[in-house]
C-alpha cells in the first residue's frame, strides 16, 4: 500500500526552512560572484583550507542526520530507544563544533582572519553563520532527546519532534553545499 | 543484538550513498578536465544530488504533498543551475 502523503512537521517550519534556504542561496551565489572577480585569490586561498576538517565535518553532519531521521521514525512507530539516537546525533554535532573551533584556531594562529582577503571574509562569515545554526540545532536536539521520552511523544508531541528534526536536516543540507563551494571547487 | 527495521536499513543505505558521493566529490580534485570549470560543475551537481537525497529521505519530502515536493525540487534545480551559470561568469 502506498504511504499516504503528509507534510512532515508543521507548516510554519517549512516557511523557516524555505526562508533559510533562500538566504543561503544568496550566500552561495555571492561567493561564486566574487570568485569570478578574483579567481586567483580564491584558488590560492582555498589551498590554505584543510580538506580533512571539511570532510570530517561532512561525515559528522551526515551521520547525525541519519541518527535524527532514525530516531524520528522510532518515536513515530514506537520503536526502542529513540533518545539514544538523538544523543548520538548530539555527539556528532558537538564533534562538528569542536572540529570547527580547531579549524578556526589554526587559521587565526597562521595569521589568517576575516580581513585577509575576500575569500576568507566570505569563508568566516558564511561558515560562522552556519555554525550558529549548528549551535541552535544542538539546543533543539537537547529538547528532542528529552521530549521523545514523554508519553505523548508519538501523538501530540510528534509534530514538534518532526520540526526539530527538519531543522537539523536543514543544517546538514546547507553544509553539504558550503563544503562543495569552499573546499572542493578547484 | 540490535534489530533494525526495514525503513532504518533504507536510511543506512541512503547514508552510504551520501558518503560515497562525498568521497567521489573529494576525488574529483585529482581528475584532469579539459576545462577546469567542469570540475566545479561536477562538484556542484554531486552536492545537489546529496541535497536532494537529504530532502527526499531524511526530511521525508518523498511522501510530502506534491506542492511541497515541487517547491523543494525546483529549489534544487534553480540553485544548482544558478551556481553553475555563475561558475561560467554568465552574470559577470
Amino acid at each position: 500500500m502506498a504511504t499516504p502523503r503528509r507534510v512532515p512537521g508543521e507548516d510554519g517550519i517549512w516557511v523557516l526552512i524555505c526562508g533559510d534556504m533562500f538566504v543561503f542561496t544568496l550566500f552561495f551565489m555571492t561567493f561564486l560572484y566574487y570568485r569570478g572577480l578574483e579567481p586567483a585569490v580564491f584558488i590560492t586561498s582555498q589551498l590554505k583550507l584543510n580538506r580533512g576538517f571539511g570532510l570530517a565535518n561532512t561525515f559528522l553532519l551526515l551521520t547525525s542526520s541519519l541518527f535524527v531521521a532514525a530516531a524520528t521514525q522510532r518515536v513515530r512507530n514506537g520503536g526502542a530507544n529513540p533518545r539514544w539516537l538523538f544523543l548520538a546525533a548530539m555527539v556528532c554535532g558537538f564533534g562538528f563544533v569542536g572540529n570547527k573551533a580547531v579549524e578556526y584556531g589554526e587559521k587565526f594562529h597562521a595569521g589568517i582572519t576575516l580581513l585577509t582577503n575576500d575569500f576568507f571574509m566570505l569563508y568566516f562569515v558564511f561558515t560562522g553563520i552556519h555554525l550558529m545554526h549548528v549551535l541552535i540545532g544542538l539546543a533543539v536536539l537537547a529538547y528532542l532527546q528529552k521530549s521523545c521520552t514523554k508519553p505523548n511523544a508519538a501523538t501530540t508531541g510528534l509534530v514538534w519532534i518532526e520540526c526539530g528534526a527538519l531543522f537539523w536536516h536543514l543544517v546538514d543540507l546547507l553544509w553539504v553545499v558550503l563544503f562543495a563551494l569552499f573546499y572542493l571547487l578547484r | 543484538m540490535i534489530r533494525l527495521s526495514k525503513s532504518e536499513l533504507r536510511l543506512i543505505g541512503i547514508w552510504g550513498i551520501l558518503a560515497a558521493i562525498t568521497l567521489v566529490s573529494l576525488e574529483s580534485i585529482h581528475l584532469k578536465f579539459w576545462d577546469e570549470r567542469l570540475q566545479g560543475v561536477a562538484v556542484l551537481i554531486l552536492a545537489f544530488i546529496k541535497v536532494r537525497l537529504i530532502m527526499l529521505d531524511f526530511m521525508e519530502i518523498r511522501h510530502a504533498p506534491i506542492a511541497l515536493r515541487m517547491i523543494m525540487e525546483c529549489w534544487v534545480i534553480i540553485a544548482c543551475g544558478g551556481l553553475i551559470l555563475l561558475l561560467f561568469n554568465v552574470f559577470g
